[in-house]
């Protein structure tokens, strides 16, 4: 049992967006970092490792945690930032679509949590923080597949914080407002300004948005905090 | 047995019932509560780890579809691990 896990922390799909940002932060705030996506990076950072790997492949996410472990001997933070989207009337949404939502924001989700607790279990301590979306409480419309997968994120941090409370690790989600990101660049203005007409705080969110509450996530002091759903923006 | 020690002493001596390989791992009269024995699997997947120099996963759905659980003694768990191992070489 410790006090203070190793200062470790993995971001998936961290080559670019959110992710990268989130890997950066914490970077500068001192942790090694290590990231995934399915393609090489094309940034690195003396404490920044990266691995070439699909979240929602189970054996390269078993690979990736156990190189963790041996490497750093425990992990303290995970951040499932890795998620892919498309907008579409469902009854035009391709199977494949479907299939990719589904396998890469909820089966990735489930997957690298499960391999990280097993990390954190050993320290009995841990912070997963995963993101969601706003479409969620919103019920967007144009996004079922999309708010679908995500809402089973939100349904599945919940459970998952039960089961392992007991080992000192908290769950919680955070709810993402449009940012600025690749994600997003296919979405046409006037969705974009529609969705955020619907929240209380009517602007954009800023990757300092998203790394402050993450940073309120994982403070030790948050030991309490956990099993929720944060909203940014307020839908 | 060593690994079942270690999480009850980590637990502050949460069941001092006696040990061998007969003994139950879970339920009434079992060494481990149901959290003990989520705890042992993994910290014995990573030894196994440890040992063999790649991932070790005791829970699949092979183990889970067996007539006679691997999961229901100390000895059976204990044999089980063995054969993964060997599995592995």
């Amino acid at each position: 049992m410790t006090d203070s896990p190793p200062r470790v922390a993995l971001v998936t799909g961290s080559r670019k967006g959110i992710g990268r940002r989130v890997a950066e932060h914490f970077l500068e705030a001192g942790y090694a970092v290590v990231g995934c996506s399915r393609e090489a990076s094309d940034w690195s950072h003396e404490r920044y490792e990266h691995f070439t790997a699909d979240v929602s492949q189970e054996d390269a996410v078993v690979t990736m945690l156990d190189a963790v472990r041996r490497r750093h001997g425990g992990l303290a933070v995970l951040v499932n930032n890795a998620g892919t989207a498309a907008m579409n009337h469902l009854l035009l949404t391709p199977g494949e679509t479907l299939d990719r939502l589904l396998r890469t924001n909820l089966l990735g989700t489930m997957l690298v949590s499960r391999e990280a607790a097993k990390v954190m279990t050993r320290g009995r301590w841990g912070r997963i923080v995963s993101f969601t979306t706003v479409a969620v409480p919103l019920q967007l419309e144009g996004e079922a597949a999309y708010v679908a997968s995500k809402a089973g994120v939100e349904a599945f941090t919940r459970v998952l914080a039960r089961e392992v409370a007991p080992m000192g690790i908290t769950v919680n989600a955070v709810g993402l407002p449009p940012i600025e990101t690749d994600l997003l660049r296919g979405v046409p203005r006037e969705k974009r300004d529609a969705l955020i007409g619907r929240l209380a705080l009517r602007r954009m969110g800023t990757f300092d948005d998203v790394t402050n509450i993450v940073d309120f996530l994982i403070r030790p002091e948050s030991s309490a905090v956990t099993g929720q759903i944060i909203y940014l923006g307020g839908p | 047995m060593d690994t079942i020690r270690g999480y009850r002493n980590a637990m502050g001596g949460a069941s001092d019932a006696p040990l061998d390989g007969e003994s139950l791992l879970f339920g009434p009269g079992g060494a481990l509560d149901s959290i003990g024995l989520v705890s042992v699997v993994v910290e014995l997947e990573q030894v196994l780890a440890e040992r063999s120099g790649g991932p070790v996963s005791l829970m699949n759905d092979r183990a889970l579809s067996r007539s006679s659980s691997p999961f229901r003694t100390v000895g059976s768990l204990a044999e089980y691990a063995m054969e993964q191992l060997s599995a592995h070489d």
